[in-house]
């Protein structure tokens, strides 16, 4: 809220200018030369930090390096994770399955799930710390095929591609109920 | 711009603003050293969809705080400001002030009043400059000078009164 002097200023705002002094004399001058001594200082700055060209070869081969090195870097970093979830090739499953066809690989694989799982309903039941309805429900998240694997390959494919997408997919399914298994036997000091 | 336009553009608020500056700072070096800071700090910053009213606001506030800061650091404005709360009277002085405003012709009254400024301590002279000639409110003015409203605003009552008593004794 503003009172009767702030009042009294806002109505004669003109005798406000009335009662301003002039510039000082001269200050354009100074401002000129005030003005281009910043900008003679702002474009050494700048040209100082221009660069001497560089050969071509520099220039493409630090994005190159850095691509590659990022690329590989990834690949590393996540090794452990891939390498865990893709089935092993002295895996003994693999070399039977080369013989059969993707339906009977896909029931081998079926049944090994279960057996899995039922290892984990039985630690469940002697986990007096865990919740077994919780573990539950992870099993069956992990497990759970809306649609079954095997129907959802499209005839196209050949056997040989059918069974190689089967292996990945259930192995990965299959390490993640041994690596939830490890887990909770860790937690209760199994 | 080119060097004409900045020249060109200096000129347009040179005189506004090295009042708005003279007013705070009380000293016309400083004053015209802090205007052209502020023109100088404009044309560095990319405000160029500012239009005209904007770009006058922009630098009315711009060269109020500049002034602030110049004042801060030549003369310890915070530590007058609190200095002065303690010895001043708060006390409201409106009837008197009606009737010092009724005596006079705006022109000559505003004339005065800031002729009486300029020989009041920094802190007074910077709020009421703030308050009346800028025409910033409390939160605007605590904002620009970095202290509390209650502080502007007390600031301003004992500055008032004191200005008072120094228009009384000039026109005496």
């Amino acid at each position: 809220m503003i009172d009767n002097l702030q009042q009294y200023f806002k109505l004669n705002k003109d005798s406000i200018r009335t009662s301003d002094e002039g510039a000082p004399e001269g200050d354009g001058t100074r401002f000129e030369a005030r003005w281009e001594a910043f900008s003679r200082d702002r474009i050494r700055f700048r040209s100082s930090l221009k660069r001497r060209k560089k050969p071509l070869w520099k220039v493409v081969a630090f994005p190159v390096l850095a691509s590659l090195a990022l690329i590989f870097g990834v690949r590393f970093l996540m090794n452990p994770y891939i390498n865990d979830d893709i089935p092993q090739p002295d895996n003994g499953m693999l070399a039977v399955s080369d013989t059969l066809s993707p339906v009977e690989v896909y029931n081998i694989y079926y049944d090994l799930t279960q057996q899995v799982k039922d290892e984990i309903y039985t630690l469940a039941e002697s986990l007096e710390k865990e919740d077994p309805t919780q573990i539950y429900m992870t099993v069956d998240v992990i497990t759970r095929e809306a649609v079954p694997i095997i129907e959802q390959l499209p005839d196209e494919m050949s056997d040989a591609d059918k069974i190689a997408v089967l292996k990945e997919y259930s192995m990965r399914r299959i390490n993640a109920l041994n690596r939830y298994k490890s887990t909770l036997m860790a937690n209760n000091n199994l | 711009m080119a060097h004409q336009e900045i020249i060109g553009f200096y000129n347009r608020y040179r005189q506004k603003l090295y009042n708005i500056a003279l007013r705070i700072t009380g000293d016309s070096l400083d004053a015209e050293d802090v205007v052209q800071e502020t023109v100088i700090k404009y044309l560095r910053s990319n405000t160029d969809r500012l239009d005209e009213q904007q770009v006058e606001a922009w630098l009315c506030k711009a060269c109020a705080r500049a002034s602030v800061d110049m004042l801060r650091v030549r003369k310890a404005l915070k530590v007058k400001l609190e200095k002065y709360a303690e010895e001043d009277s708060e006390e409201d002085c409106a009837q008197e002030w009606d009737i010092l405003l009724e005596s006079n012709e705006p022109n000559k009254m505003i004339s005065g009043i800031r002729k009486a400024m300029m020989g009041m301590p920094d802190g007074y002279r910077v709020v009421l400059s703030l308050l009346l000639f800028e025409g910033y409110d409390y939160t605007e003015a605590a904002q620009i000078l970095n202290v509390e409203e209650s502080t502007v605003r007390s600031q301003y009552m004992r500055g008032k009164r004191k200005l008072l008593k120094l228009m009384s004794y000039m026109k005496g």
